[in-house]
């Protein structure tokens, strides 16, 4: 009887000593596997500055937050967008002012361990006959730091800061200017709820950046307006095309022709649309749409 | 008893006087001292920020071609990239190598030696598999901003070894290539 219970209490004390010892473990193998990434914070991700030569902008703070040491590399890259505004680094930027203007990194290269964070100095150097807007984009580059690199396949992290750069050219003739064009207008309709979607494609053939917002309308073919909807803003870099949208509520189209027109406005300017026609059969579907007027 | 003489009633009022209006005006200026409000401003200006967690490797291990192409595809484990972001945010994925195949790797450098056939990846199990590139390819595109828990992405890679890729005999050598994401905001 008294063994059968000192074996109890041995057995007891066994389990309660092992219970932990196998929790720790459990938890050391989760770590090892889910901890091995690399994991870095960007803070601003997006600068708007009005700048001259030697000005500083941001600055930008880089954060390790995994759990492996990291090389970090900065490096400007030329900025663009796509019609959807989805970046392009279009070209590694050169540290000469061919562009007009060009952004150094204070420091360039860096090392952080895990939880470190650190400032990092922009400085733009602009040339002094460019005015206009610049538009690079600072990347930061975190690698798992020399010596605990894997091998195959190996990751390393970028985040992209933005940057929309205004220089103002003291010479008054140079002229900072965006301008609007549209270049086609398209409509789509949804087949389940019948809403109508009109997009419009402009390119900014100016010289700095511009919102583009406006509205979208769609009249009857005698001009009477059936529904009216904001286009969504959008921002677009110059020397790029941009899509912007208004989508309709659901409302119903009686059958008949119609004329969908958007009106597209720049810092104040109102540019000249391209109306397209469709008509709509009678359940309400659009049934064709003549995007040349001029060539019905 | 000595009567009060009349100078000594006026300059006692006079005295009465000045103390009333002493207290009056002290009161006045601690009442005013008490109510007096002072405002102050406290603002805070929040930034734009991505946080960006990624895989830090893949290892395929050791591997081996089949006739059976379905059975040459060797597939990674789910790898998870994760962003955090108080605006909307693009992610994007290339590769070292431009036409997306993994090099031999000589410990000093790459060779020219490549496997015949790309990387691929595939995300969240849905849709092809799609050839990685040196260009840069948006794995997802106009993403909302996200919650403190952030938005996790999972991805799979897939490599076909077949008969034509040269085996590695060298234990330090390897078939090798970086996979560099970028998370950016949208314009």
């Amino acid at each position: 009887m008294s063994e059968g219970r000192g074996f109890r209490v041995l057995a007891l004390i066994i389990v309660l000593i092992g219970l932990p010892a196998l929790s720790c473990s459990a938890r050391a193998m989760q770590d090892a596997t889910s901890h091995r990434n690399v994991s870095m914070r960007v803070s601003p991700t997006y600068i708007v500055a009005e700048v001259s030569d030697g000005d500083f902008i941001g600055p930008v703070k880089v954060s390790n937050t995994g759990s492996l040491p990291l090389d970090f590399q900065g490096f400007i890259s030329e900025g663009g967008h796509d019609e959807n505004g989805v970046p392009l680094f279009l070209e590694p930027m050169s540290d000469t002012l061919r562009d007009g203007v060009f952004l150094t990194l204070e420091p360039a290269e860096f090392k952080l361990m895990p939880g470190e964070s650190r400032w990092i100095k922009v400085r733009a150097h602009v040339s002094p006959a460019f005015s206009g807007g610049a538009y690079p984009i600072i990347v930061f580059q975190g690698k798992p730091a020399k010596g605990t690199q894997s091998r195959e396949l190996f990751t390393s992290a970028q985040v992209g800061v933005l940057t929309l750069i205004t220089i103002t050219s003291r010479r008054k003739q140079d002229s900072i200017y965006a301008s609007a064009n549209i270049e086609s207008v398209s409509i789509s309709q949804d087949p389940v709820d019948k809403s109508i979607t009109v997009s419009a494609i402009c390119e900014n053939q100016g010289n700095i950046h511009t919102n583009l917002s406006g509205t979208a309308v769609i009249r009857s073919y005698l001009g009477q307006p059936a529904s009216l909807a904001k286009l969504t803003p959008a921002l677009c870099l110059p020397g790029h095309k941009r899509v912007i949208t208004a989508r309709f509520k659901p409302f119903n189209l009686n059958r008949g022709i119609y004329i969908a027109e958007v009106l597209v406005k720049a810092e104040g300017n109102a540019f000249p649309s391209i109306p397209v026609a469709f008509q709509v059969a009678d359940n309400g579907m659009i049934s064709a749409i003549h995007m040349d007027l001029a060539h019905p | 008893m000595k009567p009060v003489s009349g100078g000594f009633l006026r300059a006692s009022r006079r005295l009465g006087f000045l103390l009333i209006m002493s207290v009056v005006l002290l009161s006045h200026g601690v009442s005013q001292a008490s109510s007096s409000t002072s405002m102050m401003p406290v603002t805070c200006k929040v930034m734009p920020t991505i946080e960006a967690s990624f895989p830090e490797s893949l290892e395929f291990g050791n591997v081996a071609p089949t006739p059976n192409l379905d059975e040459s595809y060797v597939i990674s484990d789910t790898k998870v990239v994760k962003i955090w972001s108080n605006t909307e945010w693009t992610l994007k994925m290339k590769s070292d190598a431009i036409d997306g195949r993994m090099t031999k790797w000589t410990g000093d450098g790459y060779s020219s030696e490549t496997l015949s056939f790309p990387l691929e990846w595939q995300l969240n199990e849905e849709g092809d598999f799609t050839r990685i590139m040196g260009d840069d390819i948006t794995v997802v595109q106009d993403q909302l901003p996200t919650d403190q828990y952030g938005t996790a992405l999972r991805l799979l890679f897939r490599q076909l070894i077949t008969y034509n890729d040269a085996p590695l005999l060298d234990p330090d050598t390897f078939y090798r290539i970086e996979v560099t994401f970028t998370a950016v905001q949208t314009y």
